[in-house]
């Protein structure tokens, strides 16, 4: 019988064979050799979330060779379906206006509690518009509209958005504790598929990035490493349904944002940042099959930090994996000496203290008792984080749940709405809350006899430990939270 | 007659309030109560699910008349309800529970979503959530298998957390014996999406992929002389189909998923031979390919020679993989054919 020797250029992409029933009889990760019947079979890859497709007739063997895949991303690299060379031009030569100061020898090591203030670390902010036809100026609004660089705490620190000029320009700012004393705002391809946007220098530490998303105000935070730059997309596309749209001026969508960090100046063509930009919608996907084949290829070479994050969260995903339900399931084992490493790696980029790595140590290390003072970067982390308020329940105050309550959709990141015209949303979400754990409080009595009593404080500790974790799982709610409303 | 079967079918494509950029704008869907009825017309058809009419609630958005909004939380409750008070009356054992929904999603996790109702506000979405009903009458241990289809976005969206399932769970002593399948339209945070199909009407890629997999699109051979629609069969294809069905932005765009997501997913036949599936589809050619094609199939076996006129040739086919060549030799391409396609280019 013949074999099909399949190779893909991209390390991390997951092959298939497919025969004519549409059934899978092969797969695997960059590579695949399979001996089969000579017959005519479909070859089937997968990276990011981009897919590439051939019909192989197999007569004899056979070799196969799987160009890179194009994937739609936020951010313009090369050999995306999102991008154009004006875009991926400007992103390449994004300056900030001050140098960042070297490094220090320790690598980028910070601290929240003490965090440097010198502005050592860059920031790189690009909204873009992409359009299957490229747009037009009549339609597309400045897409960088609304973006704002705050505090952890949501304070207002710049504008990312340049609402009194057209063109590019640096502007002096107001000297600030954490910032740089200048930003450069630029701008692009006003004629059609609109870019514009911010670099400045800052403090390293972390933020909080807000968006414009088209329904509304949203917040996420993001992190400044000492001698590194934060690059951050936001992509924005009319609505898909737009096949029935003749609206005058075309509706506003964040489709995707994605975010790297870079020692020097960020390639679009670089092959690293390519994979960490798979690695993140692998995880928003919770699609982790390719993880052990990214960390091997990346190795111990963290030069993209949130490669590393978003490669960290994936192997855990493995750990709680449920069985898979694929014909031919591809074994893919937790490794927790991997693990292990790959978050020790992060500590010396992010520090301890980042609410990331805290979540990340959580199972391994006891939780520090001290409140988180922000939100992570990834949901994957916020889930860590709730669970382990069960044994730390000082770690997510109430405070924090609340501001974050209305989640937004951009996962693998964790990002909340502002809510307009202040808090009556947030305390409608409360009461929501308030309802939903006392409705499961009645079920679980009613499911487990010695439950009874969980709502006048008289059930046993078991049982109520037992609800407030099932609690923090369903509703996605921290232990005060949980504690306040029983 | 699957005289022990039973369904819900869901299809919300009013949503007078949900849109966002405008505040209180509509946010409607073209597709949902299309295919709603496409596949209520499976479910009672002899040839397909054939449930007893009497045994299957339908709510859509056309049972309610302006200014009505509706179904909101309270309307489907009152439906479940009665459904829940039908099956409990109804002879033991039951066979296989159908729940079907389509509208605005969202997804809490993989594999577990649901559909916002018509009455959802920007601020404030409501929902049903799907997945927990199918858990919910799966734990119940009463029917034999369920299988859920769920044609809806699977992002987050602004839902803090889905609303419980409005019934208290019912967890019988031993063993659970129903077996189970779901079948989303969407990976986890992707987005599903509809359009005009070749049928004329508006529906989702999903679910008018899985009308063509149900008309016998997605049967495979049993070895045995049998064809069926396995849950397997299903899916496998289902994610050959999907992609045929939507535009080039559709299938680049990087929030849209390609391709559904299964699970749970307990390997047993949805239908046992159904209708042969084969339709004329017609596949431009190359020059090269000149005034005659063979037609192969998967194992190089000949299914016949066809003339070629005005570069393109129209032969009838049933959903796989096959090879072209000239019947002159030199030219030969490789081809998938699904169903789904209006045509098939190989110039």
């Amino acid at each position: 019988m013949p074999t099909l020797n399949v190779k893909a250029a991209d390390e991390t992409a997951e092959i298939f064979i497919v025969t004519t029933d549409f059934r899978l009889v092969g797969r695997g990760i960059h590579q695949l050799t399979e001996t089969l019947e000579a017959g005519i079979y479909k070859v089937r890859a997968l990276f990011g979330r981009g897919e590439w497709q051939k019909i192989v007739m197999l007569r004899s063997d056979a070799q196969i060779d799987i160009p890179r895949i194009e994937f739609g991303s936020a951010a313009p690299l090369a050999d995306t379906n999102r991008t154009h060379e004006t875009h991926m031009y400007a992103a390449e030569t994004a300056e900030p206006p001050e140098a960042p100061a070297p490094p220090p020898p320790t690598g980028g090591l910070m601290s929240l509690r003490k965090p440097s203030l010198a502005p050592s670390a860059t920031l790189v902010f690009m909204a873009r518009w992409f359009t299957p036809d490229g747009g037009g100026a009549e339609t597309l609004r400045d897409p960088a509209t609304g973006a704002m660089l705050a505090t952890p705490g949501g304070l207002r620190l710049v504008s990312l958005h340049d609402a009194e000029s057209a063109d590019s320009r640096i502007i002096d700012i107001d000297p600030r504790r954490r910032l740089g004393n200048q930003v450069s705002y630029f701008t692009g391809d006003q004629g059609g598929d609109r870019f514009s946007g911010a670099s400045l220098t800052a403090a390293p530490g972390v933020y909080t990035l807000r968006l414009n998303d088209g329904d509304g105000i949203l917040e996420q935070t993001i992190t400044l490493i000492a001698g590194y730059r934060t690059h951050v997309f936001a992509l924005y596309e009319p609505p898909i349904h737009s096949y029935r749209s003749d609206e005058p001026v075309t509706p506003k969508r964040l489709v995707d944002v994605a975010i790297h960090i870079s020692r020097n100046g960020l390639s679009m063509g670089d092959e690293a940042a390519r994979l960490s930009d798979a690695a993140r919608l692998a995880l928003a996907d919770e699609r982790s099959t390719a993880v052990n084949d990214l960390l091997r290829f990346v190795g111990g070479k963290f030069d993209s930090p949130m490669l590393g994050l978003y490669g960290a969260h994936l192997l855990h995903l493995q750990k709680n994996k449920e069985a898979s339900t694929a014909e031919i399931e591809r074994t893919v084992q937790y490794d927790d000496q991997l693990f292990q490493q790959v978050v020790e790696n992060l500590v010396a980029l992010f520090g301890y203290d980042h609410p990331d790595i805290i979540a990340l140590r959580t199972g391994y290390h006891p939780t520090a008792n001290d409140p988180l003072q922000t939100a992570p970067m990834l949901w994957q982390s916020w889930k860590l984080l709730l669970d382990a308020t069960m044994t730390s329940p000082e770690l997510i105050e109430p405070s924090l749940w609340r501001r974050t309550s209305l989640r937004s959709h951009l996962r693998p990141f964790f990002a909340w709405h502002v809510p307009h015209g202040g808090g009556e949303r947030v305390m409608q979400r409360g009461i929501d809350l308030a309802r939903a754990v006392t409705n499961a409080a009645v079920e679980f009595e009613a499911l487990y006899p010695s439950a009874a009593g969980l709502r006048e404080g008289a059930a046993p500790e078991s049982a109520r430990e037992d609800f407030i974790r099932s609690c923090i799982d369903q509703f996605e709610a921290p232990r005060a939270m949980i504690e306040r409303i029983l | 007659m699957a005289a022990n079967d039973w369904a819900i079918v869901i299809g919300i494509a009013r949503y007078p309030e949900f849109g966002g950029n405008a505040g209180a704008a509509p946010r409607d869907l073209d597709g949902p109560v299309n295919d709603a009825e496409t596949f209520m017309d499976w479910l009672t058809n002899p040839s397909g699910g054939d449930v007893p009419a009497g045994q299957v609630i339908k709510v859509t958005s056309d049972d309610f008349a302006a200014p009505d909004v509706g179904p909101d939380l309270d309307d489907l409750k009152a439906k479940l309800n009665q459904f829940k008070n039908d099956i409990d009356q109804a002879a033991v054992p039951l066979g296989r529970l159908y729940i079907y929904a389509s509208g605005h999603g969202y997804g809490r996790e993989r594999l577990r979503g649901g559909v916002y109702l018509a009455d959802s506000k920007i601020d404030k979405p409501t929902d049903l959530f799907i997945s927990k009903y199918l858990s919910w009458f799966s734990e119940r241990n009463t029917f034999r298998e369920c299988v859920l289809f769920c044609d809806a976005c699977m992002d987050q969206g602004r839902l803090a957390f889905p609303t419980p399932v409005h019934w208290l769970r019912e967890i019988p002593l031993g063993p659970n014996t129903t077996r189970s399948f779901a079948s989303y339209a969407a990976r986890f945070a992707g987005q599903a999406v509809e359009g005009p199909m070749e049928n004329g009407t508006v529906h989702g890629v999903y679910s008018y992929a899985l009308k063509l997999g149900l008309d016998g699109a997605a049967a495979v051979a049993d070895g045995n002389g049998g064809r069926h629609i396995t849950t397997r069969s299903l899916q496998d294809y289902l994610i050959a189909a999907m992609p045929k069905l939507m535009t080039d932005a559709q299938v680049s765009a990087p929030a849209v998923s390609k391709e559904p997501d299964q699970g749970p997913l307990d390997d047993f036949i949805l239908v046992a031979n159904p209708p042969l599936f084969a339709k004329d589809v017609t596949i431009k050619l190359p020059v090269a390919a000149g005034n005659s094609v063979l037609l192969e199939d998967a194992s190089f076996a000949n299914l016949g020679t066809h003339a070629v006129a005005g570069s393109a040739v129209t032969v009838n086919l049933s959903p796989g993989l096959y090879l072209l060549r000239a019947d002159g030799g030199g030219w030969e391409e490789g081809f998938e054919y699904t169903g789904a396609e209006r045509e098939l280019d190989l110039q």
